[in-house]
């Protein structure tokens, strides 16, 4: 497989916090899930794979091409398609006029062959109905969709989601996972997120993130395996574990190091993610 | 690359469709609709005059028109100055970053749109221009360059108000430069400064065509200052020479010649 994205010992700061430090990495074209707490440097990984944020060192490459060259920068953003974490929306055009606009500035001129683009995206995101609705109408699970509309324009090589599925109730969720899904394959999706089933469901590779630094590299079901031995279940709450909660059956499912003669069972992402972001509380503030 | 395939060999291909969407969104903003209205007032109350009055000339009673056009075009400035804005009001920068048409040719299709609402201008004065020709003797050719003039302001204006949403990132700054564009216009009698505000009106047509100089200098400069935060080159430091020199050189002549005695006789 060919690498579509290489990260070189990134690092970028923001003031005195430190947001990456030396991440490394090659994405191949298949759906990577970036798993962190907030404040782990997702966003800003992100925003360095959309061509938005120059990193302090270290190098990067997208598609073969070198964002730093502003005539590479032009050829990258013509194959990539990101949506950001807060995306920002005209909200006195209609749906179908605001995608219009970002397909020109994608550089779709011929009007007759963007307009088809357009509803195929609307049509692919579900808000054909809408499209000659004001987007300061539109609901906020439809405004996400809509975000991911124009990231979808033209077939992007390399897809940057910043949390696409934060604000969608579980229907649109997993009609977002069949529309990745349906995707190329020769399209590479990087996709951040907090919602380790997106992760589970989709992802061919997981990369958790914490302090700024890569914790695994991955697959999901290899994640999941790192907790292997420290997840137990017990009629009660035990004090030693790093995290226990009550289950619908009145049991306790405790994470961390487990008793002697605890019942162990087999380990989620879940688990497995909150052993290696250790307390999640003590990652607050951690990095932007 | 696109499921279209229509992705253009020429970076700077995008401008015209954009300019396109710019124009249709400025002509309908509700700022410039409500200069329309201004200038439809403006006609109405010219035309009332031309018909109630034998003796009537666009000089004296075609006044309406202008101010009202001159209102217009500060309107225009507002609304250009917001769709400027509109990224940043819309909390989209960080989004529109990622595409990969230059923030230059965005800006250039601003200016361009501001064509728009110059073509309304055109086709608001054409019909109350040939009413009047037909009705009114005293056209002159002052009158006419003035014509030409007010619809130079608005496109002067809709280029100043896409600067300062470049330089002065704030939809407070076009509003209060406009209002204090309205107190600036010239009294009776004029003071000879006021010959350099948009609103001058020379008497004599030679004159006149010096202050639409000087207007079409101030439009290039302007472009060039909304033009030059994103983008430097060679072609725009050459633009902006020569517009600074017609500015000078115009305003230089206007000095001379509307108020040559300095002692605020002016012929406007």
């Amino acid at each position: 497989m060919n690498v579509t994205v290489e990260f070189t010992h990134l690092e970028k700061r923001y003031g005195r916090v430190r947001a990456l430090d030396g991440v490394s990495c090659e994405v191949e074209p298949l759906v990577t899930g970036l798993l962190g707490p907030n404040g782990a440097g997702k966003t800003t990984l992100m925003r360095i794979a959309a061509t938005v944020l120059a990193p302090d060192r270290g190098s990067v490459r997208l598609l073969g091409r070198d964002p730093s060259s502003a005539t590479d920068r032009v050829e990258i953003r013509r194959r990539l398609g990101y949506m950001p974490q807060e995306p920002g929306f005209y909200r006195s055009f209609t749906t179908f006029a605001f995608v219009d606009y970002v397909a020109i500035l994608k550089e779709m001129t011929d009007r007759a062959s963007r307009h088809d683009e357009v509803r195929r995206v609307l049509t692919q995101v579900g808000l054909e109905d809408v499209a000659n609705r004001k987007v300061k109408t539109l609901s906020g699970g439809m405004r996400r969709r809509l975000a991911l509309a124009q990231a979808l324009l033209g077939d992007p090589e390399l897809l940057v989601l910043d949390e696409p599925t934060a604000g969608l109730d579980p229907e649109q969720r997993l009609r977002f996972r069949e529309l990745i899904s349906q995707l190329p394959l020769r399209t590479t999706v990087l996709l951040s997120t907090h919602q380790t089933e997106d992760v589970s469901a989709l992802c061919e590779r997981v990369i958790v993130l914490a302090g700024g630094e890569i914790r695994f590299d991955g697959t999901p079901p290899a994640l999941a395996v790192t907790a292997g031995g420290r997840v137990w279940i017990a009629d009660g709450r035990d004090d030693a574990a790093l995290l226990a909660w009550r289950m619908g059956d009145g049991r306790y499912r405790h994470v961390g190091n487990p008793p002697p003669g605890a019942t162990l069972v087999d380990p989620t992402i879940d688990d497995a993610y909150l052993l290696m972001v250790g307390d999640p509380s003590a990652q607050e503030g951690a990095a932007a | 690359m696109s499921a279209t395939g229509t992705m253009p060999t020429n970076p700077r291909a995008s401008l015209r469709p954009l300019a396109r969407v710019e124009a249709h969104k400025l002509i309908r903003h509700p700022a410039f609709l409500a200069g329309v209205g201004f200038v439809l007032v403006g006609i109405a109350m010219f035309v009332r005059a031309i018909l109630s009055s034998s003796g009537s000339t666009w000089n004296d009673d075609g006044w309406t028109v202008g101010v009202a056009v001159a209102v217009l075009a500060i309107l225009t400035m507002v609304a250009a100055n917001l769709a400027a804005l509109r990224d940043r009001r819309e909390d989209a920068v960080e989004q529109h970053m990622a595409l990969p048409v230059a923030q230059s040719t965005r800006t250039g299709a601003l200016i361009a749109a501001t064509a728009g609402p110059a073509m309304v201008v055109v086709l608001l004065l054409a019909g109350v221009v040939g009413f009047a020709i037909s009705r009114v003797p005293s056209l002159t050719a002052a009158d006419q360059v003035h014509l030409v003039e007010r619809l130079s302001a608005v496109v002067m204006l809709g280029t100043l108000g896409v600067a300062l949403a470049g330089w002065l990132p704030s939809p407070f700054v076009a509003p209060v430069i406009g209002w204090g564009l309205l107190l600036v216009s010239p009294g009776d009698p004029p003071q000879t400064w006021q010959v350099l505000t948009p609103w001058a009106s020379l008497r004599q047509a030679e004159l006149a065509t010096w202050h639409l100089g000087y207007l079409v200098g101030l439009t290039v400069l302007f472009g060039v200052a909304a033009l030059v935060r994103s983008s430097r080159s060679r072609s725009l430091v050459i633009a902006g020479v020569i517009g600074a020199v017609a500015v000078i050189a115009c305003a230089a002549v206007l000095f001379a010649r509307a108020c040559p005695s300095r002692t605020g006789v002016c012929w406007f």
